[in-house]
């Protein structure tokens, strides 16, 4: 059973309901270390005065913003009044249509627990989850977590809530600050062709069939080496580059498609 | 505060190529990110003279500060010892380095939840053929259709679905399911075998009455983010608690020192207990 990272109340203008929020993303095992070649003694960091090479310990070290031109110092008591009021609460702000937040919005998982106290607050909770699957809406929220503010989305995944912290506007690189095209135009038999070729590669979601193949291959070097044998080397597929038309490309890749149906 | 934001945004750069192909079509691409840390405010960690600290990686065993030659790559055993990998050899083992992200099938956009979104890009076209790239940005589109695909990127593998919106081509790299946890991994209670509607209704009714036709995006900023930007630029304008800046490159050392003699007069903190 999973340690809640927090514990907090989930509200919707005069609505509470006690939640416990949960990482949704199993934090990768550290795959390295660094190490001293010498003696293989795993190496430790520290912050040092660049003229006199002596450590700052933790507690003394300053933080300041660079700004064109000068390094501008925060003093202690504005980093303190910087920090937002701590609270519990996760505020859902309002309810929106799925599709108001494009894909690069979303930043990290969490799940939303329910606060297994009382019967009524589970009640809730998993009336809420299926409500909000129902109504086919999102909730935009913010809390306060680790002295930072957050904003995220509040979804329903199967039976539970779930939270999806989002990235701050500032951080969204608009469509705008892209190079221009020129785009050409497209024909009808191409478009055509084109949906065709694309129904016929659709399949139900199936992510299952993904491995991280690279993060195996490792481990087993890994093993491989601390049993002291030597390793294969994979070799690199050769990859031929197409270079018929658009047009070409397109009939050829349906007809083979068909093909392999028939076969 | 806004203009200045906006200097500090520079136009984004490609960081990646590589060839979209589905079928027998080709679509080369460049990789932009479509997200940015967040480059207006660079937080350093100073001494209490105001310089900024540089980091340094010291043995334990020699109490010295060691060069970057002299630190190896090591992956811990349960054992606790430790085996040496080298980047050489990371590299070898690297997945099939053909800068191919072959669409292997499409979904519906709606089949794929935003928990497994990891990252997102911006895909222009790498050629002057324009036209596969528009073509498969333009049916994407309109039949909300996403492909998926594993790929190589700088070494690691990831699994990515190509979509597009606004008229370009966009990636997300999706995080493998095994990275995703269930609501039986974190011990989560099962749902009511039964459900009574009358709760149902009353949260339907709720979020109802709080639907909006779109997002907002100032509930979207990061406060914390726009009063730091502020008091900042509010000291800067003032030439407040103000140290020059770490030295881009070592030529200018000499200048540097005597600009931080100047300006540490003006730093008006007292003295670290």
């Amino acid at each position: 059973m999973a340690r809640s990272m927090f514990n907090a109340t989930l509200r919707i203008d005069g609505f509470a309901l006690p939640v416990k929020l949960y990482a949704a993303v199993e934090p990768r095992p550290v795959g390295f270390r660094l190490l001293h070649a010498s003696d293989r003694q795993p190496i430790r960091q520290r912050m040092v005065h660049p003229e006199t090479g002596e450590e700052v310990p933790h507690e003394a070290v300053r933080k300041g913003v660079e700004m064109p031109g000068a390094m501008v110092v925060l003093r202690d008591e504005e980093l303190a009044a910087l920090e937002p009021r701590p609270t519990r609460d996760i505020e859902v702000l309002r309810f929106v249509e799925p599709d108001r937040l494009d894909h690069r919005w979303y930043a990290r998982p969490y799940y939303l627990g329910p606060d297994g106290e009382s019967r009524d607050h589970r009640e809730d909770y998993f009336a809420l989850a299926r409500a909000l699957a129902a109504e086919r809406k999102e909730g935009i929220v913010r809390w306060t977590m680790r002295k930072k503010p957050y904003r995220g989305a509040l979804r329903a995944s199967g039976d539970y809530l779930v939270l999806l912290s989002l990235h701050a506007a500032a951080e969204i690189v608009e469509v705008g600050a892209l190079p221009e095209q020129a785009w050409p135009d497209v024909s009808q038999a191409e478009q055509t062709m084109a949906r065709q070729l694309i129904a016929m590669l659709e399949q139900p979601l199936d992510l299952q069939q993904f491995h991280d193949r690279y993060a195996e291959r490792v481990k087993a070097l890994v093993e491989a080496k601390a049993a002291g044998l030597v390793m294969e080397q994979p070799a690199a597929a050769a990859s031929p580059l197409p270079k018929p038309t658009l047009t070409e490309a397109l009939a050829a890749s349906i007809a083979r498609l068909e093909e392999q149906r028939v076969a | 505060m806004p203009d200045s934001d906006q200097q500090r945004r520079e136009a984004p750069k490609p960081f990646w190529s590589g060839t979209i192909s589905f079928g027998l079509v080709a679509v080369p691409v460049d990789l932009y990110a479509a997200t940015r840390s967040d480059a207006a405010i660079r937080q350093r960690t100073l001494a209490p003279d105001g310089t900024a600290l540089r980091r340094e990686y010291v043995c334990p065993e020699h109490e010295r500060a060691l060069e970057p030659d002299e630190i190896v790559r090591g992956f811990e055993l349960d054992d606790g010892r430790f085996v040496v990998v080298t980047d050489a050899e990371l590299e070898a083992l690297a997945p099939e380095a053909t800068r191919n992200i072959d669409l292997v099938q499409f979904v519906p956009c709606e089949q794929l939840s935003p928990m497994l979104f990891e990252r997102a890009y911006f895909l222009l076209p790498n050629s002057s053929a324009l036209k596969p790239y528009r073509l498969l940005a333009e049916v994407l589109e309109d039949s909300g259709r996403a492909g998926i695909a594993s790929f190589v990127m700088r070494g690691h593998q990831h699994i990515v679905a190509i979509l597009a919106a606004d008229g370009l081509l966009r990636a997300e790299t999706l995080r493998f399911v095994s990275e995703l946890r269930t609501p039986e991994d974190i011990g989560l209670p099962p749902p009511p075998e039964l459900f009574a509607a009358e709760p149902v209704e009353r949260m339907r009714e709720l979020i109802t009455e709080h639907v909006a036709a779109d997002i907002d995006l100032d509930e979207l900023r990061d406060e914390t983010r726009a009063q730091t930007l502020a008091l900042v630029e509010r000291k800067l304008a003032r030439g407040q608690d103000l140290v020059a800046p770490p030295p881009p490159e070592p030529g200018g050392e000499a200048e540097v020192i005597d600009l931080m003699d100047v300006l540490r007069r003006s730093l008006a903190r007292p003295e670290a207990g």
